[in-house]
C-alpha cells in the first residue's frame, strides 16, 4: 500500500511532526475537528496563540496515511503564522504540497475545515472538551 | 517465508509461494530435454508419457478430495472452475428461471458469477451468515424452493477463516435433490476435504493457494451419477470436452504434486499453524482493545482477522513495510472500503475500519510470528498515540461519538 503514496506523504506519515496533544496544562488550546465518517477519516487540530500573537498547532488524526501526513503538514505550516494568514488556507495548497492523489483530496478539505473550526472555536458539540481546551 | 530479504510474509490466504518440490516437478516438463510433449499427442511415446503424467496428477488431486480421478477437470484456477460449475450447471439444466442460493460472505468469484446468472434470468437468494461468518444448514433449508437448482457456499471464508458445516448443508441439499457447489479455494490442502462426506456435487480449487503456481486449478464434478455441465469454451475436446484447450502439463503436474504434499502433512501442518495463529492472537490481544473477527479458536488454522480499534487498517499496513499482511477491506490510497464479509457479519464500522488479516503458511515460523507481533504492536502504539478515537477512549468517552462531533 505504501507504494501508492508520494514521497511527501510517506515522509510525513512516518515522521509526523506536530502529532499528539499539547502537554497537559498548556494554556489557550482551541480544538477544531473535521471528519468524514464514510471514509473513516477524522482530524483534530489543537491550535494555540503564542504570546507574540502568532499561532502554533499540534494534531490528532485517524484515517489513511494521507490524512496523517496532511495533519503533520498543516501543523508545520501553521507554526508562526498570524490569524489572517491561517484564514486564507485553501485545500489546493495542501493538495499540491503533499502531491495528494485525486482520491485523497478530501484530506486537504478536512485540513481546511479543522483549521477554520479551531479559529472559530466551534468544531461541534464536543469541541473543547479536552481538559486544557477553551473556546475562543 | 521471507519473500524479500526484509519482508515477513503473512498473506498466505492471498497466495502462496510455489513449493520447491513442486518447482522441481514442473521443471521435468519444461525445456527442450524435458517431457514437453502435448498430452493429446498419443501417436508418440513422448505424448503418451505426458498424458500419463497428467493422469497421475489427476489421481493426486482426486486423492486429496476423496473422489475418482475422472471426476477432476483441469481449469486455469478457482475462478474459472467456479464459472464452469455455476454457469455450466445452469445452462445444462435448461430450465426457465432456476433459483440459486449463495451467501453474502462468499468470494467475489462466486458473487459476481451469481450476478451474471441473475442477468441471464436466474432467481438468486443471498443468505446472511451467522455471527461467526459462516452460513448455516438451517438458513439453507429455509431458503430452498421447489425450483432451487443449486446452492454454492465456500468451505473456508478467505477473510475470517470461518468454516461452513458443509456436511450439514450437503445433507439438506441432497435430501431435497438440490446440487451443492463448494468453493474450496481456501480449504483445499489446509483442512481435510471429502466430497462424499459433504455430499458435494461440484467443488472448485485453486493451485496458487496450496503451493502450486498461479494459472492452474481444478473442478470436481460428481460423475456417479453424472452432473450435467455445459462447457464455457468450445474446441479441441480436451478434458472430455468440458474444458477444451491444450492441457498445460507442467501446471497440472505441479497441482498434483502440491495436492500430494498437502495430503502428506495435513494433520501436522494444521496443528502447527493453529498453534502459531493462537500465539499471534494472544500477542496482538495483549495490546488491548483488539477484537477477533470470525470464529474464536476454531476456524481454518491459517487465518487470523483482528480489529485493532481506534486506528485505520490501511495506516497500520503502511506503518509496517517489512510485513506483508492484508486489511479486512478493499483498501485504496484514499480510504478503506468496508469489507463485504465483515459488513455481512454485522460488525460495527469501528471494527470494519480497523480490521487486518494475517494468514500463515508452510514457511511461517515462531520467530516470524514474534516479529509480526512486535511490528504491528509498535505501529498500533504509534498510531493510537495520535488517534483522537483512542484519546477519547482513554478519557472514558465513546470514540464513535467523535465522528458526529467532527461532521
Amino acid at each position: 500500500m505504501s507504494g501508492e503514496f508520494s514521497p511527501a506523504i510517506l515522509e510525513r506519515f512516518r515522521s509526523p511532526s506536530g502529532a499528539g496533544p499539547w502537554p497537559a496544562g498548556t494554556p489557550g488550546v482551541r480544538v477544531g475537528r473535521a471528519a468524514d465518517s464514510r471514509r473513516g477519516a477524522l482530524l483534530e487540530l489543537h491550535l494555540r496563540r503564542r504570546p507574540d500573537g502568532r499561532f502554533e498547532a499540534r494534531f490528532l488524526a485517524v484515517g489513511p496515511p494521507a490524512l496523517i501526513a496532511a495533519g503533520a503538514w498543516l501543523s508545520t505550516w501553521i507554526d508562526g503564522r498570524e490569524g489572517r494568514e491561517l484564514s486564507g488556507l485553501a485545500p489546493g495548497l495542501v493538495e499540491r504540497e503533499l502531491e495528494l492523489p485525486a482520491d485523497c483530496v478530501y484530506c486537504a478539505v478536512l485540513c481546511q475545515r479543522a483549521l477554520e473550526r479551531a479559529l472559530q472555536g466551534a468544531s461541534g458539540p464536543t469541541c473543547g472538551r479536552g481538559p486544557d481546551s477553551e473556546r475562543l | 517465508m521471507r519473500s524479500t530479504s526484509d519482508t515477513v510474509y503473512m498473506d498466505y490466504a492471498a497466495t502462496t509461494p510455489v513449493d520447491p518440490r513442486v518447482v522441481a516437478r514442473m521443471l521435468e516438463f519444461l525445456g527442450p530435454r524435458a517431457l514437453f510433449a502435448n498430452a493429446a499427442s498419443r501417436g508418440h511415446a513422448a505424448g503418451r508419457r505426458a498424458a500419463a503424467a497428467v493422469e497421475d496428477a489427476r489421481a493426486q488431486v482426486a486423492a486429496l478430495l476423496g473422489c475418482a480421478a475422472e471426476e477432476v477437470i483441469w481449469t486455469s484456477g478457482a475462478t474459472e472452475a467456479i464459472n464452469l460449475a455455476l454457469k455450466g450447471v445452469v445452462r445444462a439444466a435448461r430450465v426457465r428461471s432456476p433459483h440459486l442460493i449463495t451467501g453474502r460472505t462468499e468470494h467475489r468469484a462466486v458473487l459476481d458469477t451469481f450476478a451474471a446468472l441473475q442477468r441471464e434470468g436466474c432467481s438468486i437468494t443471498c443468505l446472511e451468515p451467522g455471527a461467526d461468518g459462516a452460513v448455516t444448514a438451517d438458513a439453507v433449508a429455509s431458503a430452498l424452493r421447489p425450483e432451487t437448482l443449486l446452492v454454492s457456499l465456500m468451505h473456508v471464508n478467505n477473510e475470517t477463516g470461518a468454516i461452513c458445516d458443509l456436511a450439514a448443508v450437503g445433507a439438506v441439499t441432497r435430501a431435497r435433490g438440490v446440487l451443492l457447489h463448494v468453493d474450496a479455494a481456501q480449504s483445499a490442502g489446509r483442512i481435510p476435504l471429502d466430497v462424499s462426506a459433504m455430499n458435494a456435487d461440484l467443488l472448485s480449487l485453486s493451485g496458487h493457494k496450496l503451493y502450486a503456481p498461479k494459472g492452474v486449478g481444478a473442478l470436481y464434478r460428481r460423475g456417479f451419477p453424472r452432473i450435467a455441465l455445459e462447457p464455457l469454451l468450445h474446441g479441441g475436446g480436451q478434458e472430455r470436452g468440458y474444458r477444451p484447450g491444450t492441457v498445460p502439463v507442467h501446471q497440472v503436474v505441479a497441482l498434483g504434486m502440491a495436492c500430494a504434499l498437502a495430503a502428506e502433512s495435513l494433520q501436522a501442518e494444521q496443528a502447527r499453524l493453529r498453534a502459531l495463529r493462537e500465539r499471534l492472537w494472544y500477542g496482538l490481544a495483549a495490546l488491548g482493545a483488539v477484537e477477533r473477527n470470525g470464529p474464536a479458536a476454531g476456524g481454518a488454522p491459517h487465518i487470523l482477522n483482528v480489529s485493532l480499534l481506534d486506528v485505520d487498517a490501511g495506516s497500520v499496513l503502511a506503518a509496517v513495510p517489512g510485513l506483508a499482511l492484508a486489511t479486512g477491506s478493499a483498501c485504496t490510497s484514499a480510504h478503506s472500503t468496508p469489507s463485504h464479509v465483515l459488513m455481512a457479519m454485522g460488525l460495527p464500522p469501528a471494527r470494519q475500519r480497523s480490521a487486518v488479516r494475517l494468514s500463515l503458511g508452510r514457511w511461517t515460523s515462531a520467530a516470524e510470528v514474534e516479529a509480526a507481533v512486535a511490528a504491528v504492536g509498535e505501529a498500533v502504539v504509534h498510531l493510537r498515540a495520535i488517534s483522537p478515537l483512542w484519546a477519547a477512549r482513554q478519557r472514558g468517552e465513546d470514540p464513535e461519538a467523535m465522528w458526529q462531533a467532527g461532521a
